[in-house]
């Protein structure tokens, strides 16, 4: 479950002229005895003046330790015998310190004595740093460690061209597989194309039933519908996935384009029985639930335009990000609805570039009847992305609607804080949606970790129903322009 | 002191170091000036400088045990009985104990630039700052660098490599000097490491390649930084804890060296943030067949504030500074740190070097731990070194970095100043700063140096006696004044302490011996 303690991580491996008119000029200098009688070679500094009346002009050399001829002095730390039994309370601290840091200190030699990782960066990137091949771990609390790795090229055309491979297993996904390739100005032209194919298996994804409801327990009831029942279920999930986005590029900031979606999923009972939710069969009529017994393809296109006026590198400090789509499923597998969606986000510099408030809205809706909407692609909240401070997918139903306060600030020059408020609420119509009992605030602060140019990962903690956890280099892409979620 | 007070003596200074004490007495011994830390050794191995190792260390582990030890001040080991710091393989003094003229600043290390044709014998790793090592037509050896900024990088290293010599300190000769590609032949023997791999043939691509990363060039001339080699053998870096195991001359550790502790004034002066083993050198060096090792500070292209460009905190904070970091966070980011609202640096060649500094809370930029031990007596004596050039000086030391633009100089001239009187006040005026004692006719003649360098306005200098005033005396316009001699053939312990308004500085002992002839024998700054 990555609501509770859900970790979700990937490790990838520089004219105010004269506010003081005084200078440091000097009186006549001090007397002084004569010269040295005989100078060393190019060191005629050693014939001057010199500063001390008592300067015999002599070096009297000596040992080190005779260099300050005392018969007694008291040691200036004479005070330390106020200090001795706090020094003597505090020795085995320091003690352990030291031992438990021997261990760690040898690897950390082993890593700077064989450059492991210059070695490793060496291995992994091509010459030009345009190619890699990256390990990933992951971690997502109560379903275990995600392994895999990610493999991109860059730069093999003239326009910015770029293919991604990706490949995780365990944890959140039994396996997972996507290849991306982009081309955001074909032949040096204001067209672009992304093509993203993907391939999954997920073992633990979650349902609580459509609606904005509180979560019910579990207590043995016949199954039920899913607007019937909000009981916290497991279902297992196969997807593959073929997305392709054809855009043009008005000016840097503007783009409209076409999207085609072709998703097959099938779906079944949860895979193990370490998870403590019930199956989601136990729970729910999953003939009611559409397109769970039987899976489905479904072909979805879409008219996409997006404004991004935001910075393309660094931390995003000003401008704004505008999405708007159109589109739906026209009739297939006896399935068909209508899907529009929104989102606006609004980056305000209030100090210094680091201090940055940002405004997030976002709307999405699918409209048909219930029985033609497969339930997997009815909106959805809860998640590191959106209401974070409910589970992943905690809600789920026609509309959609979320607003989120986000303020950013500096501690150090590779870490922000980050504190955010966000409301969400979905319904069946819009009226449910603007229901005020409906909409659940979300709250919570972290960490984001970056330097100049990139934003590695960021660790947040957040509270709605239950306390979450989210370490996630993954953000959504209406928070980072190198995010990677999209609605 | 009775037997039991001997036993509680031995007992306490066994738990906690401390000595037992109460007076100081100097033997009848002449001041030292010279240390003989030049004893012959056998060849060290070269100091493996480990960044893993090295940054938890100094940013995590040093901290916690610091604190977790309790630590006080201590008196720096490496000062003679005047509270000055000798000549030794760490430091000479110059400044501090000669009138150096601006022609001996201006020449600072000596050498001079390389006269051309160079020959390139090896390529230095493309890393952010590029260069190449060459010889030239005379056979002397440099490592050419060039500037990240316009005149920036090699300007500072010019200027801050002939100031920190004249305050003392071993520093290579470093010339701003221009060549052409044309000037340069390469070796056919020339290598180029690279992180990974070694003895890769140098190629003209590769001298291509540095060239372009150089900003300051003109009529294809390259503007470059000729740093010459030091005689000897490089043996890596000094560590900043404890002495160099294979250097038998090496006995005191390096945090109780007042040169290295004073580093961080000298560091606020010259904005010299990156102090740290990287940028220290010892070198195995041979004199009179004798071989040992000497210990110079390299690599100054980054101060005078470029190294602030890009990172506006610096000289404000550490790298990992718990405390700026703590209140930061909880701030949420309402407090506006001292470094966000630094003026903008006003030209291309100068970086963010302004002249506004508090010089007791400057931190460099990673953790060194000789400043932990730093007492207001190693900062006093580094304010005088400092105060002692005068505008002259300072000129002469940045017109070595041939600045285009004159304006840019006299900014640089005047910020140097500036800080140099910052650090003045701040560790001059809050201490008795008598200095320069010597016994005369007149009696124990002394010099306020903050009354001197004009930090202070008159001010009294008392004597106390058992816990009295004893004597009083007028500090002159000049700073000079002088107490009743000593009248007999007795060790006379000065207890003087200067008095400006009413406030009480903290007090100074000056130890003279009297009779034929009365001599100053020592100076106490417990400080």
């Amino acid at each position: 479950m990555l609501g509770r303690a859900g970790f979700s991580a990937a490790v990838i491996v520089a004219a105010l002229l004269a506010s003081s008119s005084a200078s440091a000029d000097e009186p006549a200098p001090a007397p002084a005895p004569p010269p040295p009688a005989a100078p060393a070679d190019n060191e005629d500094w050693r014939q001057r003046n010199r500063v001390h009346p008592s300067d015999d002009g002599q070096e009297h050399r000596a040992d080190p330790q005779n260099v300050r001829p005392v018969e007694t002095e008291p040691s200036t730390v004479a005070t330390d015998v106020a200090l001795a039994v706090p020094r003597i309370i505090l020795a085995p601290p320091r003690v352990v310190l030291e031992t438990a840091y021997l261990p760690i200190r040898g690897l950390l030699y082993l890593m700077g004595r064989y450059q492991i990782p210059e070695r490793i960066v060496e291995f992994l990137y091509n010459d030009d740093r345009t190619a890699a091949i990256i390990p990933s771990i992951s971690f997502i609390g109560g379903q275990g460690f995600t392994a895999g790795v990610h493999m991109f090229h860059e730069g093999w055309g003239r326009h910015k061209e770029r293919i991604d491979f990706s490949a995780k297993f365990g944890g959140r996904f039994v396996q997972a597989y996507e290849l991306e390739m982009s081309a955001p100005n074909v032949a040096g032209t204001p067209f672009g194309i992304e093509v993203t194919t993907r391939f999954e298996i997920q073992p633990h994804l979650r349902f609580w039933g459509y609606g904005p409801q509180e979560a019910q327990e579990f207590e043995g009831a016949p199954p039920q519908g899913p607007r019937d029942a909000h009981v916290e279920t497991r279902f297992r999930q196969q997807r593959g996935m073929v997305r392709a986005r054809m855009g043009w590029s008005f000016t840097d900031e503007i783009n409209l384009g076409v999207i085609g979606v072709l998703n097959r999923r099938d779906f079944g009972p949860k895979e193990t029985e370490d998870d403590p939710e019930p199956s989601i069969e136990r729970v729910y009529d999953t003939s009611q639930i559409p397109g769970f017994n039987f899976g489905y393809t479904l072909v979805e296109p879409l008219l996409d335009f997006r404004i991004d006026s935001r910075f393309p590198a660094g931390t995003t400090s000003e401008g704004i990000y505008f999405n708007a789509f159109g589109g739906g499923a026209p009739p297939q597998n006896g399935f068909r609805f209508i899907h529009y969606g929104a989102e606006i986000a609004g980056f305000i510099n209030l100090f210094n570039e680091d201090r940055i408030l940002v405004l997030h809205a976002a709307h999405e809706s699918v409209l048909g009847s219930d029985d033609e909407i497969p339930f997997a692609d009815m909106p959805r909240l809860g998640g590191p992305t959106r209401l974070r401070g409910f589970d992943l997918h905690r809600f789920r139903d026609n509309h959609t609607a979320v607003v989120t306060v986000q303020y950013e600030w500096p501690i150090h020059e590779f870490v922000s804080g980050v504190g955010f408020f966000e409301l969400g609420s979905v319904g069946e119509d819009y009226e449910e949606l603007v229901q005020p009992d409906n909409y659940r605030p979300s709250g919570g602060g972290g960490l984001i970790f970056r330097d100049r140019h990139t934003k590695f990962f960021t660790v947040q903690m957040a509270y709605g129903d239950s306390f979450q956890v989210f370490l996630t280099s993954d953000p959504l892409v209406a928070f980072d322009k190198r995010g990677g979620e999209e609605l | 002191m009775n037997a039991r007070g001997v036993w509680c003596c031995i007992v306490l200074s066994t738990l906690v170091g401390g000595a037992c004490a109460t007076e100081t007495v100097f033997r009848d011994a002449p001041v030292v000036w010279e240390v003989a830390d030049d004893q012959p050794i056998a060849e060290p191995e070269e100091n493996e400088y480990n960044k893993f190792v090295h940054y938890p260390q100094i940013l995590a582990v040093d901290p916690v045990q610091r604190t977790l030890s309790i630590p006080t001040s201590s008196r720096a080991r490496d000062i003679n009985a005047l509270d000055e710091v000798p000549d030794s393989t760490w430091f000479e003094n110059r400044m501090g104990r000669y009138d150096l003229s601006p022609d001996d600043v201006a020449r600072g290390p000596g050498g001079g630039p390389p006269k051309l044709p160079l020959t390139i014998t090896k390529g230095k790793s493309f890393g952010s700052n590029p260069g190449f090592f060459a010889k030239d037509a005379d056979g002397r050896r440099f490592l050419i660098k060039f500037d990240l900024h316009p005149e920036m990088e090699t300007g500072n290293a010019a200027i801050v490599s002939r100031l920190l010599w004249a305050v003392g300190y071993h520093a290579p000769s470093e010339n701003v000097f221009w060549f052409s590609p044309d000037d340069v032949v390469i070796d056919p023997k020339a290598t180029m490491d690279t992180d990974l791999e070694s003895d890769l043939p140098f190629t003209r691509a590769m001298l291509e390649q540095v060239l372009s990363r150089s900003v300051s060039h003109n009529d294809g001339k390259h503007r470059s930084l000729a740093s010459e080699l030091l005689p000897g053998s490089p043996k890596g870096g000094w560590s900043d804890r404890g002495v160099r195991k294979d250097d038998a001359n090496d006995i005191i550790p390096h945090e109780h060296r007042r040169s290295l502790r004073a580093l961080q004034v000298f560091g606020a002066w010259l904005e010299h943030s990156d102090i740290n083993i990287r940028n220290t050198l010892d070198v195995y060096v041979e004199e009179d067949g004798r071989k040992f090792l000497r210990h110079y500070l390299v690599d100054f292209g980054e101060t005078l504030g470029a190294h602030g460009i890009d990172h506006a905190w610096i000289g404000y904070a550490h790298l990992f500074d718990y405390e700026y970091q703590f209140l930061s966070l909880v701030s949420f980011g309402m407090w506006v740190r001292p470094w966000e609202d630094k003026p903008q640096r006003p030209f291309q060649s100068v970086g963010s070097y302004i002249p506004d500094i508090d010089p007791r809370s400057w931190r460099e930029k990673k953790p060194y731990y000789p400043f932990r031990e730093r007492t207001d007596a190693d900062s006093f004596w580094a304010a005088k070194i400092i105060m002692r050039l005068s505008r002259d000086h300072i000129e002469a030391a940045v017109k070595a970095a041939k600045l285009s633009d004159p304006a840019a100089a006299g900014y640089l001239v005047e910020t140097i100043l500036a800080r140099g009187r910052s650090i003045g006040r701040s560790y001059m005026t809050e201490v008795t700063a008598l200095d320069r004692f010597g016994v005369t006719p007149d009696g124990l003649c002394m010099t306020d140096l903050a009354v001197h360098h004009r930090l202070a306005q008159g001010g009294i200098v008392e004597r106390i006696v058992d816990g009295e005033v004893a004597e009083r005396e007028r500090i002159a316009p000049d700073g000079e004044l002088c107490l009743a001699g000593p009248k007999e053939d007795a060790y006379v312990r000065y207890t003087l302490r200067t008095v400006r308004g009413s406030k009480e500085l903290e007090p100074i002992e000056v130890h003279v011996r009297g009779g034929a002839e009365p001599r100053v024998v020592g100076v106490v700054r417990d400080f």
